[in-house]
């Protein structure tokens, strides 16, 4: 067991590309806790203590190597009313139920229900995601001076033109350059801008083990059990999408249930030193990998290194201006959004345009990527159905000297298309004998069985000999199961053509 | 020359380009002469996920996504193509090699993916599997760990195998080795088979040596029992030296894998320190 948690290979192979990119890591993870922090409601310590313990604890326990794991603004939006009603307690409650429900996930192997998510919806989430980081940047760019925008100008200027300076580009963090440069331009100017040590406590110690101080009963279960429901959900959502992705560009596998565990294992221990419930996060998952990060390594020393920095560099930190955290959050919005989905708009299916878009849109509205995620699912599955429901026809012959008419069932039957089979029949026909040849359909659910029992029972009715022919096995089965009328006396088993 | 689909059971030889890949190439030969199977010569395309890209200036623009992914697959796709020409160059040398030894039951196989996966997955079909000793590093011990067939870990170039020495420590992995070892036509029957047992005290030794005899039950096999008192290893490679043995055979890790992550195991210090081929049997 320690073994798995312990491999050398995903930990050491890369020493040196790990820890320099787990330093530039760090950098881009300060400002989204400190900026979700806010949004949330608490001090910006609780993010980032939860950052620190999201991405140590995942660095062990996680089943993506390489993925950076830490306070995130999808889970932070999450949180608002609770932390608003009943307080940060409530939410270190809160933090920890959404790991135990993460554990269950994983152990009950919920990871495979990925699967169910069409690529659309995931572009859709990851784009919804983009948005509500940029979105969140706003209230901090609203009712304020022309100093902030000036500076936060300045910063994106920064962060995008530094990498084109000969050498020093590619060797200094441009996140680090901006926190710097800009800090370094108020205080020296003195310009009267909201600094991070106006928003609320920094970390002055390390982190230390707390229980959450609530009433431990029913009355608290139900208060925080829906806020971890929607946590834990959209925490292994966005976990998953985001390994599937390191996996994409690494070249890589990874263990999705493993990661589901260690996502519940993380929070747990976050809401217990005092932390806001965290997941996995696109763009900074992103930029570990392009700075060199491949090992777990990279997850512990951008824990390690956020917290060195923050509890002894408090009273640093505590004198950036927003205006440069905003930059840089910009920045990490617009590496999250999916550049190529737009690009795709014009060349994809019109029913993939707008399960993506569907998806973008409620997100947007509700600040809840698994109700994004749910509606997104739904059109898409709904769709499918539409689409499939086309693969199936009637065609019909009829023998004049056994005045019989027989119909050839072709494709697939289900509810969305069960409507178009029944209707299908000639009711008004005069005939002696019918046949309906199924050796050419499937029958997939109760309401197929159940409009060809209304179809055979109608014809009977109006004095036809009705029979039945070739049946395949899974028209079979549910027919065996559900059907009413006369079974079938002869089922070919092998299905011809499908 | 058959595909691998076709072969039930046969020689594995793994071949990396290493100093003793030609080695493992002549003893696999021999090997697969005296059981009348199959040979496998087989070329892994290891994909390492390290880059040399590192940027480390942190920011992301848009499209950098996509822009990525592009950089490091064709990062990969070279040096994936650079491997893959020199496995074929290897393969082919080796295989006229055999041909040139008048052995014709052979194929050469290359696969994408480390030797752990690539082993696992034809696991049925292993008679047997040779490496190359430079190939064992902590990646590949899973393969003397779990994988279900006999490891030969070639750490010479090839000599003809004359004598054969068992490590008899009385537990699951070593009693296995010994059947093997006296019963299977991987070795000659007129071989020279050494039974080694070394404990602390002699006669805990001797008893062992005593349960070996039991177990091998064939009396006209050529065998000589050695009970030695004192430091497992030590006594083992001076006996390895003083007989001038060719091959020793020692059952697999047989510790908890967190006492072996932690202390290394005997198996592991014996192929570390042992100048000659180790066949390892589960």
């Amino acid at each position: 067991m320690f073994q798995k948690y312990l491999n050398k290979d995903e930990w050491f192979l890369n020493i040196r590309g790990d820890i320099l990119s787990g330093l530039v890591v760090a950098l881009a993870l300060i400002p989204e806790a400190i900026a979700f922090s806010i949004i949330a409601g608490v001090d910006p310590k609780v993010g980032l203590y939860a950052s620190f313990s999201m991405a140590v604890v995942i660095a062990f326990m996680g089943g993506r190597p390489g993925m950076i794991s830490a306070a995130t603004g999808a889970m932070a939006l999450l949180m608002v009313t609770l932390v608003k009603e009943y307080g940060l307690e409530y939410l270190l409650a809160a933090t920890i139920l959404t790991g135990v429900i993460q554990i269950l996930a994983g152990y009950f192997k919920l990871g495979q229900l990925m699967s169910f998510v069409p690529r659309a919806v995931v572009v859709g989430f990851v784009n919804a995601l983009a948005i509500l980081i940029f979105m969140a940047q706003l209230p901090e760019l609203t009712n304020v001076t022309w100093h902030v925008y000036a500076l936060t100008a300045a910063g994106l200027a920064i962060i995008y033109l530094f990498p084109y300076v000969p050498k020093l580009g590619t060797l200094l963090p441009s996140p680090l350059v901006t926190i710097v440069v800009i800090t370094l331009v108020t205080v020296f100017f003195g310009i009267d801008v909201r600094t991070v040590g106006d928003m609320g406590d920094l970390p002055d110690t390390l982190p230390v083990f707390l229980f959450p101080d609530i009433p431990l009963n029913l009355e608290t279960l139900l208060i925080i059990l829906p806020y971890s429901v929607s946590l834990a959900m959209v925490g292994l959502l966005e976990s998953l999408m985001t390994a599937t992705i390191i996996d994409d560009l690494t070249d890589t596998k990874s263990d999705k249930n493993q990661e589901c565990t260690g996502q519940g294992i993380a929070n747990i221990a976050t809401g217990f030193t005092g932390g806001m419930a965290g997941c996995a996060m696109i763009g900074q998952s992103v930029i570990n990998v392009k700075s060199g990060g491949r090992g777990r390594l990279s997850t512990f020393i951008a824990g390690l290194f956020l917290l060195i920095m923050v509890v002894f560099l408090s009273d640093i930190i505590s004198v950036i201006p927003m205006a440069a955290l905003v930059a840089v959050m910009i920045m990490v919005s617009i590496g999250t959004f999916d550049w190529g989905s737009i690009k795709n708009l014009q060349t994809l299916p019109l029913s993939t345009n707008i399960v993506m878009l569907a998806t973008v849109i409620v997100v947007v509205f509700t600040h809840n990527l698994a109700l994004g995620v749910f509606v997104g699912v739904l059109l898409a599955s709904l769709f499918f159905a539409n689409k499939i429901s086309h693969f199936m026809y009637n065609e019909s012959s009829y023998d004049q000297d056994n005045d019989t008419r027989t119909y050839r069932v072709v494709g697939q039957v289900f509810f969305n298309s069960a409507d178009k089979f029944y209707d299908s029949f000639d009711f008004k026909e005069v005939v002696e004998n019918i046949v309906i040849d199924l050796s050419k359909a499937h029958f997939w659910d109760i309401s197929a069985v159940y409009a060809l029992d209304k179809a055979v029972i109608k014809l009977r009715r109006e004095g036809a000999n009705v029979k039945l022919i070739g049946q395949n096995e899974a028209s079979a089965t549910i027919i065996d199961r559900f059907g009413i009328h006369d079974k079938p006396e002869e089922i070919e088993k092998v299905m011809g053509g499908h | 020359m058959q595909s691998i689909q076709e072969v039930q059971k046969a020689v594995f030889a793994c071949i990396d380009g290493s100093k003793f890949s030609e080695a493992v190439c002549d003893y696999a030969l021999h090997i697969a002469k005296e059981l009348e199977l199959p040979l496998v010569l087989l070329h892994t395309i290891v994909h390492g996920n390290l880059t040399q890209n590192i940027d480390l200036s942190g920011n992301l623009i848009l499209g950098d996504r996509e822009d990525l992914l592009d950089t490091l697959s064709e990062e990969d796709a070279a040096k994936s193509k650079k491997i893959r020409l020199e496995g074929k160059e290897l393969l082919k040398s080796f295989a006229q090699k055999l041909q040139k030894h008048g052995f014709h039951n052979f194929i050469t196989l290359q696969r994408h993916g480390t030797l752990y996966e690539n082993l696992k997955e034809f696991e049925d079909k292993l008679r047997i599997v040779l490496l190359d000793i430079y190939e064992v590093d902590h990646s590949t011990q899973n393969i003397i760990r779990d994988l279900n067939a006999p490891i030969i870990v070639v750490n010479k170039e090839y000599s003809p195998i004359k004598n054969i020495m068992v490590a008899f420590n009385g537990v699951g992995g070593s009693i296995r080795a010994l059947e093997e070892v006296s019963a299977s036509p991987i070795f000659a029957k007129d071989l020279k088979r050494y039974i080694i047992s070394v404990k602390n005290e002699k006669q805990e030794a001797q008893d062992l040596i005593k349960q070996a005899q039991d177990l091998i039950k064939d009396p006209s096999i050529n065998c000589e029992y050695i009970a030695k008192e004192g430091e497992a290893l030590k006594e083992i490679l001076e006996s390895l030296e003083k007989n001038s043995i060719d091959i020793l055979a020692i059952g697999s890790f047989s510790h908890g894998k967190l006492k072996t992550a932690l202390f290394g195991s005997f198996t592991t210090k014996l192929i570390c320190n042992v100048e000659i081929p180790l066949i390892i049997l589960k």
